[in-house]
């Protein structure tokens, strides 16, 4: 795979020739200056800021709505007809990390044996450009959990900013296809340019104050299951407004519902969360998380547990949007810190200590 | 995941490769089966679906009302070339009140099969006991069928079945014919009788402790509420049935029925992919109830 160096003022003009050949999507600020992934008509409108940007990149693959068929009935006649999006290739700019693993996570649980149909049709079209943090946020916390600072999982491009140049490196096909295409005349790197990329890394994850320790962490997590006084006591500030799992870049549960009038409809999915009182409620009025502590715990569990014993990943990235988002400041790190303190606590005293 | 030994699922029949898309299909019977409860049997109106629908007992389908929504419901009938496809809905919510309101020849949506299903091909040579309760007893049914048809693989077929009153017994037809099956021991119990009823009084897991069925090459299925469910595991447990030969079929609320949209989870499991048949032995690490 190449790895090259681009100058920094030569960037804006690498993205309009992406553009030229096919649509781009990065960080871009709407009307309110909220950083959305939008369609990018002049690289000048993208925005990188520290950290991941307020809305996940998830939204790119899997729409907060969308439709999924189309129907007409009268009588007893009726015709459905599917749509899946028809999409040609795409970019998308700007990517931290973070997120790329975060949509790799995401692959697991739409992609494998039967595959969602919306959500392959926008991954295959979309090459990524992961852009490497070179500052972390106060609730940034990604480099204790994984290596996306380093290998950049889910990205077909990695850039590296360092000093007067990016680091480019292709880390799949799709990525090197992409800068043999669009990169003019670019430099080769060197070594000495990796390990600068290795520093950068290190200089990141040196400046994230927050830290989830994943030693032993599903047992932690599976041990506490019944401890309801200490759930509880982690759902304190919660009011279940769900906006943890809808700005984090892993939840993808969603509902389905239909809208129709006069013998013509659609059924559409939107993002859903199971932190809402009628996620798991069944019609008979059971409800195996009547509580919001249990949405909670399901939520933790999610992330450090149940994602662990299905796709072998937690899947929780350290972007710490939900820290970010908490209308009540509940810290999943702090909940994590929490729970050792409470194995601690359990440990019986043995003769040696 | 599913213990691959025992998954003998059907996948699910998808059209154009897209699994939330229905196949249509013609409502060809539609009956008062209890108190807020009906039948219902449908056709697919594509010949090739109707031909090639296959699926195991205890497998589940999502049916849709056009306009209105979608639910799961578990399969009541046995699979076969042009059969018809059997479910049972008492009235509950959105989907369950418009299903209650259409008649036959009306059009409805059906995707699936979904699920894994009892582990019926594992349990060849084995006597099978069947112990549901109330509205459990349709996705029994497909199991008992199932049995009756392939009765030569099987030892006997006891069925324990019970319900509040005799008024909610459900599928009265089929226990008829099935008391008359010479394979087949038949149970009945309600909680409380009335002027009609002089068979048994009392709850199903007391009344499986009383019948005490040895586990000695044996295997049980039960479906029921959730309540009912644990105290028959629990009287299994009390009859001295190692856990890996008692399975139960779990609800739970489901939207797409094949693992994506998140919301049947019980602990690490899915009742929609790993479930919604569970052994004893798997349900004991899983907080569902």
């Amino acid at each position: 795979m190449r790895t090259v160096l681009l100058t920094k003022p030569r960037l804006p003009a690498w993205l309009a020739r992406i553009r030229q050949r096919s649509r781009l999507i990065a960080p871009v600020p709407d009307a309110d200056g909220v950083l959305d992934w939008r369609e990018v008509e002049d690289p000048a409108q993208v925005v990188l800021p520290p950290g991941a940007p307020e809305l996940p990149l998830k939204k790119v693959f899997f729409p907060p709505s969308e439709t999924m068929l189309r129907y007409a009935y009268r009588g007893d006649r009726a015709a459905v007809t599917d749509t899946p999006p028809a999409l040609e290739p795409f970019v998308v700019f700007g990517v931290r990390p973070c997120d790329a693993l975060a949509q790799r996570i995401a692959d697991l649980v739409f992609l494998g044996d039967l595959p969602d149909p919306y959500y392959q049709a926008r991954r295959q079209a979309a090459t990524i450009i992961s852009v490497n943090c070179t500052e972390a946020l106060p609730e940034c916390f990604c480099a204790s959990l994984n290596n996306a600072l380093t290998e950049a999982p889910g990205s077909d491009l990695l850039l590296t900013p360092l000093n007067g140049d990016y680091l480019v490196e292709a880390l799949t096909a799709k990525g090197e296809a992409l800068l043999a295409e669009t990169a003019d005349d670019p430099t080769a790197a060197s070594e000495a340019d990796l390990a600068r990329k290795a520093e950068v890394a290190a200089q990141t994850a040196a400046q994230q104050t927050r830290q989830i320790d994943v030693e032993g962490l599903t047992e932690l997590v599976r041990a506490a299951y019944h401890d309801e006084e200490f759930w509880k006591k982690q759902a304190e500030a919660c009011v279940g407004c769900g906006v943890c799992t809808f700005l984090c870049p892993t939840c993808t549960c969603f509902d389905v519902r239909d809208d129709a009038v006069s013998g013509r409809g659609l059924r559409f999915r939107c993002w859903d969360t199971c932190q809402f009182a009628d996620f798991s409620k069944e019609a008979s009025g059971h409800d195996p998380r009547a509580q919001q502590w249990q949405r909670q715990r399901n939520r933790i569990c999610h992330k450090f547990w149940y994602s662990v014993d299905r796709c072998g990943v937690i899947s929780c990235v350290g972007c710490g949007r939900c820290l970010r988002g908490c209308a009540g400041h509940s810290d999943i790190a702090a909940a994590i810190e929490n729970l050792r303190a409470r194995a601690r606590e359990e440990k019986p005293v043995t003769a040696d200590e | 995941m599913s213990d691959v030994a025992t998954d003998q699922r059907c996948q699910p029949c998808a059209l154009k490769d897209n699994p939330y898309l229905p196949h249509l299909a013609t409502l060809t019977l539609v009956r008062e089966e209890g108190p807020n409860l009906m039948t219902f049997e449908a056709q697919f109106n594509d010949p090739e679906v109707a031909r090639t629908f296959t699926y195991m007992p205890g497998q589940f389908i999502e049916v849709s009302v056009l306009g209105v929504g979608e639910a799961p419901f578990g399969l009541a009938s046995v699979a076969g070339p042009h059969r018809p496809v059997r479910f049972s809905v008492q009235k509950m919510g959105l989907v369950t009140t418009a299903l209650h309101g259409l008649s036959e020849g009306a059009t409805i949506g059906i995707r699936g099969p979904f699920g894994n299903g009892f582990p019926v091909l594992a349990h060849k040579g084995k006597d099978i006991w069947i112990v549901g309760g109330g509205i459990g007893l349709p996705p029994l049914r497909s199991v008992i069928e199932y049995l009756r048809e392939n009765c030569h693989d099987y030892g006997k077929v006891c069925i324990v079945y019970g319900a509040r009153s005799p008024q909610m017994l459900c599928y009265k037809d089929c226990l008829l014919e099935w008391g008359r099956e010479e394979a087949f021991e038949l149970n009945l119990t309600v909680d409380v009788g009335d002027e009609t009823w002089n068979g048994h009084e009392g709850f199903v897991p007391a009344y499986l402790e009383e019948l005490a069925p040895s586990p000695e090459n044996a295997v049980a299925y039960t479906v029921g509420p959730p309540i009912m469910i644990k105290f028959v595991l629990q009287t299994f447990d009390k009859l001295g049935w190692p856990k890996g030969q008692v399975f139960a079929s779990l609800e739970a609320k489901m939207k797409c029925g094949f693992g994506k949209c998140g919301r049947c989870n019980v602990g690490p499991k899915l009742v929609c992919l790993d479930g919604p048949v569970f052994s004893a032995e798997e349900l004991q690490h899983l907080p569902w109830i």
